[in-house]
């Protein structure tokens, strides 16, 4: 009797492992399971039979009807897992993408060159000790010529192309340095400062002119401050922002605003000296302005002009931009097209 | 100023300029602080054309228009062809010769010319490059050169082997204007005195005073005038070294007479003027200032209306002349000139620049008068442009000057120069020695010199030099600025900071882009029409000189010509553009400008860049540009700000904002433009803007604590409110938040509905609300909390479930 059954059993068994082995799916699997398993299943029916036995048959029976059951519940379960395993990696392959296609970008904007380059010149002059401050674009006359050593009828006046205000005693700043005015009028020496912003000329637009650029300005006023002084901060700068091997040459000029007056060339970045187009053939371009802060403008603040002294200087960010990214003309800093304001996404 | 090397060596005794070839000489200078420009040949290059001259003239054979020459250069007679209409025996021509080459890389060969050989050509000027000289057709006759010279190389005999240099001469050197000026400068380098020209006048006849005067009533304008006559004039063509060098220096010859007074204006940097003495009525030269609202006629053909700080020369009966400044017509050298009377004066620098810039006139003699020209020049000039005038145009120079001076001499500032000063100003001592000898070359006196202090003379030319530190430039550049050595600066160990405001701005900016904006940089320009619709905007501030009609104005905001450059990016077929600016804006307020800073952002297309995914994403719209504006607030730390409807006539009048923040600071404004405005700045499509007032958003870092947050799962519920149309969304959640109810984090409108199952005249806003304790909150409890939110919404306000 007990042999029947396991012959059954083993039937059963074999039965269930070939079903198992047709099965599709993990559907295919539970339904196995329950008619062999469930309350109504082939086994359940094997193991409800056993209370029929004679009692000294039963511990025998008992132990073969779990022998198979657990067998057969561990073929479900590995075969169940086989399968599922088998729909994931047809799932995961049916949503493969085509990588190649464009990302979904959000568009983050970028910075216009013009903030590019003052942001990097600021930070130059920053880590050699200056701070930087600003001032209002309406100038007053004072501010703007007087202070600076340009009193009416100089002819550096009527160089400047003033744009002036209608009806009032103002006009619009034709450089930085009526800042320098503003910041030693608020506070007394030592001065440190680097003063970015835009000004105006009254020019018409063309390819190297416009009414408004911008331009850096700096100053440094202290007790012994000299020409020496002011030679190493300019030729500084030039190794920091250009490299260390970049070439330089300064030359006497003529500033209301300083005396000794100078210009610091720097040797031309497109041909190294050898002389192009961008230099017009001289090899140096005209990098900035500079000089020493001329006596009446530290008086014209209330400084002594006796126990300070100091340097001041000048340049044209329009003019660094354009020679730093190859722009050919000003007026493209202006038009804002955004084939141009793109290209400067990685700066 | 272009200056001719050769015109140049000539102030210096032969071969002193030979250690400095052009090109040295330019790199000196421009060290020096003369900044050489350009070097260049002043001519073409041209070889094998030597002086010739033609020694018989007939028609030729076989064409009328042809003209068989025998052309004698010193070596026996050649046969030319010319086919000039001018030619004349016994004249002097440029003969270039058989195998000679011309400019634009022409060769003369051996030739037969309708059958007739033609050894050679008779040249005009053009063909030897000089196109500003010779007459209207022909060949150029040399007017002035030697018989002795036939046969010499034209290049030799005009000087025409010369190097120009082009000078940037700054606005404080007018004394550098001249030849004269420049050769002072080169003294330095070569080291040997100036020679002056010889002037070798010869007076002749009665004396210039028994027939004319000069009075100067307006001393201040013009402290000096002299005036020579010249008799027996007749008025031609210079001789061709004039011309020639003329040329050189980019002026074109006009006459001899007045080519000699530029030529001598060039030489020496003092401005001369002649007068047909004949046209001045009285004989006589009154100088004094115009009358208001006087008019007069300048050589340029047109009417000027002058005024009383014009000074003006005037002959017995009226202005012939705007003094230092231009003639007038009605004086002007003519082909019948007789009689010249040949001014030479001192004009004030200010009163001349006043008066270019009020007249609109500038010129070769108001820019040298304007920027200070050497009061002690104007009888030397005079001289020496007089005897010059005899010689080439013919006539006798009258006995004795005629004119006024105040003062016989002209002041000398004297300045002292402290070497110790020069040390601390340049960072390199120089010896006293050394200053001198730098002094000295360039015109200073060098009156005493003791221990640390030179007292210096500062010659009359030098009007720029007034003060210690002007001294101390002179010997600084003379020295080179390159023997400067550089000295570190003594700057403080630890570099500055950023300072609060630049990096709040870099905040703004930082976050405008990451919400997709691109930074623009526009004009601060902008036309009376800003809003091209007819609306004004009121207290924008003029220009009195605006560059053109579309600049008139000072922007009032940024806004316009951001919003424009969007319009302009779509029109170019970009799909979207999102722009936004950082600057300046200008109102007026009471007599005064308001000159603020902004932020402004304009956008407008697409919302999202294109995307393969979604080929037609929407549009821009005011729900875009309201999150985007309130990503960048957040970043300027101006949390909760209020928007509130906005009332400005240029913007979409139901889809504008007025933002202030939490606690009542205005910020700025957003919304929709105006549909009018936005076709007027030149977009079809909707436009979105708004502008920031920077001050209320880059103040100094705000402080931060950060807050507590439960870690218990938070309950949410939805609500769904019929409320009337005129309910603003924000009042309602405001409401909410007014009601008291426990433990309520967040109100978030998920929903905004209005249509026909809603009665007349309601919506339905969709509120999801979360509430949050330290605890597990019960559902019984989050529903308590919402019956009495209910029942209070319902009381209060009247709503109703939807």
């Amino acid at each position: 009797m007990i042999e029947a059954l396991r012959e059954r059993l083993e039937e059963l068994r074999r039965e269930v492992e070939r079903q198992l082995n047709a099965a599709a799916g993990p559907a295919d699997v539970e339904e196995i399971r329950v008619r062999t398993l469930g309350k109504k299943g082939a086994l359940t029916a094997e193991a409800k039979a056993i209370g029929r036995l004679e009692p000294g048959a039963r511990p025998k029976a008992g132990e073969l009807v779990n022998e198979v059951k657990s067998a057969l519940e561990r073929a479900i379960a590995a075969r169940e897992e086989e399968l599922a395993g088998g729909e994931l990696t047809r799932r995961l392959a049916e949503e493969a993408l085509d990588v190649t296609l464009p990302g979904r970008r959000r568009g983050q904007g970028t910075r216009h060159p013009l903030s590019i380059v003052t942001d990097e010149l600021l930070d130059v002059f920053r880590r050699m000790g200056f701070s930087v401050a600003t001032g209002p674009e309406v100038e007053t006359p004072w501010h703007n010529f007087e202070a600076l050593n340009i009193p009416p009828g100089h002819p550096a006046r009527e160089e400047m192309d003033t744009i002036y205000v209608a009806g009032m005693e103002r006009l619009l700043r034709t450089h930085t340095s009526p800042v320098q005015i503003r910041v030693m009028e608020s506070q007394g020496p030592p001065v440190r400062v680097v003063c970015p912003g835009r000004v105006f000329r009254s020019d018409t637009p063309d390819a190297s002119h416009s009414p408004f650029f911008h331009q850096i300005e700096g100053l440094w006023v202290d007790e012994g401050i000299s020409l020496g002084h002011l030679k190493w901060a300019l030729i500084e700068f030039v190794h920091q922002y250009y490299g260390p091997d970049v070439d330089t040459r300064f030359r006497p000029s003529y500033f209301p605003f300083t005396e000794p007056s100078g210009e610091l060339d720097m040797e031309c970045l497109l041909c190294h000296g050898e002389g192009c187009r961008a230099c017009k053939g001289s090899g140096w371009l005209e990098l900035l302005g500079c000089g020493m802060v001329h006596p009446a403008v530290l008086e014209a603040v209330g400084y002594d002009s006796e126990r300070y002294t100091g340097f001041a200087w000048g340049m044209g960010v329009e003019r660094i931009a354009m020679l730093r990214y190859g722009v050919p003309d000003i007026r493209l800093f202006y038009e804002n097209d955004t084939n141009f304001l793109h290209q400067f996404a990685a700066r | 100023m272009r200056v001719s090397y050769r015109w140049l060596a000539s102030f210096f005794p032969p071969g002193s300029l030979d250690a400095l070839p052009p090109e040295e000489l330019a790199r000196r200078l421009t060290r020096q602080g003369l900044a050489v420009d350009d070097v260049r040949p002043a001519f073409a290059a041209f070889t094998g054309v030597v002086l010739g001259k033609v020694v018989q003239a007939g028609p030729h054979p076989n064409a009328d228009r042809l003209t068989l020459c025998e052309v004698e250069a010193g070596d026996g007679a050649r046969q030319v062809v010319c086919g000039a209409p001018n030619v004349e025996v016994g004249a002097l021509y440029g003969y270039a010769t058989v195998g000679s080459r011309l400019p634009g890389d022409r060769q003369i060969r051996r030739a037969k010319i309708r059958g007739v050989e033609s050894q050679g050509m008779l040249c005009s000027a053009p063909e030897l490059g000089l196109d500003a000289l010779g007459g209207p057709e022909g060949i150029w006759p040399i007017g002035g050169a030697s018989e002795a010279d036939l046969g010499r190389d034209l290049r030799d005999v005009l000087a025409l082997d010369d190097t120009i240099l082009d000078i940037d001469v700054t606005s404080n050197r007018g004394d550098a204007l001249s030849h004269l000026g420049v050769a002072r400068e080169v003294q330095w380098l070569v080291g040997e005195e100036l020679v002056l020209p010889a002037i070798r006048l010869v007076e002749s006849g009665e004396a210039a005073a028994s027939r004319s005067g000069v009075e100067i009533e307006d001393v201040e304008g013009c402290p000096r005038y002299f005036g020579r006559l010249i008799d027996g004039i007749r008025v031609g063509t210079s001789p061709a070294w004039l011309q020639t060098r003329l040329v050189s220096v980019g002026q074109r010859p006009v006459s001899d007479v007045v080519d000699v007074t530029n030529f001598v204006m060039l030489e020496l940097g003092q401005p001369l003027h002649p007068f047909d003495f004949d046209r001045l009525a009285g004989g006589r030269i009154v100088v004094r200032r115009a009358r208001d609202g006087e008019r007069f006629v300048t050589l340029d053909g047109r009417e000027r209306t002058l005024d009383a700080e014009i000074t003006m020369i005037c002959d017995a009966e009226r202005p012939v002349a705007v003094g230092g400044v231009m003639g007038g017509l009605e004086s002007e050298i003519s082909a019948g000139t007789r009689t010249v009377f040949l001014e030479s004066a001192h004009f004030d620098p200010a009163r001349v620049s006043r008066t270019v810039r009020k007249l609109g006139l500038p010129s070769e003699a108001s820019t040298r008068f304007a920027r200070g020209v050497d009061p002690e020049l104007p009888k030397i000039a005079l001289d020496r442009a007089a005897a010059l005038i005899a010689e080439v145009a013919g006539g006798s120079v009258a006995s004795g000057r005629v004119g006024a001076e105040a003062g016989e001499r002209v002041e000398r500032r004297r300045i002292e120069l402290r070497l110790s000063r020069h040390e601390v100003l340049v960072g390199k001592a120089t010896t006293a020695d050394a200053a001198r000898t730098a002094l000295e070359s360039l015109g200073f006196g060098v009156t005493s010199g003791r221990g640390d202090v030179l007292t210096v003379e500062v010659p009359s030319w030098r009007f720029d030099v007034s003060r210690e530190a002007d001294l101390i430039e002179e010997v600084a550049r003379l020295e080179g600025y390159e023997a400067v050595p550089a000295s570190p600066l003594p700057a403080p160990p630890v570099a500055p900071a950023r300072e609060p405001r630049q990096r709040a701005i870099a905040r703004l900016s930082e976050a405008s882009r990451a919400a997709g904006f691109d930074e623009a940089c526009t004009p601060s320009f902008v036309p009376e029409d800003v809003l091209g619709a007819g609306t004004a905007i009121d207290n924008m501030v003029e220009i009195r000189n605006p560059i053109s009609k579309a600049d008139r104005f000072l922007r009032p905001f940024l806004i316009p010509n951001l919003a424009r450059a969007v319009a302009y990016n779509l029109k170019r077929g970009a799909p979207r553009a999102k722009l936004f600016e950082i600057g300046h804006a200008f109102r007026r307020l009471a007599g005064e400008v308001e000159e603020t800073e902004r932020l402004a952002l304009a956008a407008g297309g697409a919302r999202s860049p294109l995307d393969w995914s979604e080929p037609h994403p929407p549009e821009y719209d005011f729900w875009d540009l309201k999150g985007d504006l309130e990503d960048v607030l957040a970043a300027a730390a101006a949390n909760s700000p209020r928007f509130s409807k906005g009332s400005r006539a240029w913007l979409h009048p139901g889809r504008q904002a007025e933002i202030e923040s939490g606690d009542g600071t205005a910020l700025g404004f957003c919304g929709e433009v105006h549909p009018i405005v936005a076709e007027a700045w030149g977009s079809e499509r909707k436009l979105y803007v708004a502008e920031l007032e920077l001050a209320a958003l880059a103040g100094p870092d705000p402080e931060m604590r950060i807050m507590e947050w439960s870690r218990e799962p938070a309950v949410e519920r939805d609500l769904a409110l019929v409320v009337p149309s005129g309910d603003l969304a924000a009042d309602i959640v405001a409401e909410l938040w007014r009601s008291g109810i426990d433990h309520l984090k967040g109100v978030r409108v998920f929903d905004r509905y209005a249509g026909p199952q809603l009665p007349e005249g309601h919506y339905s806003l969709g509120l999801r609300l979360t509430f949050e304790a330290d605890r597990t909150l019960t559902d019984e409890e989050v529903d308590g909390e919402m019956n009495r939110l209910l029942e209070r919404l319902r009381r209060e306000r009247g709503y109703e479930i939807r």
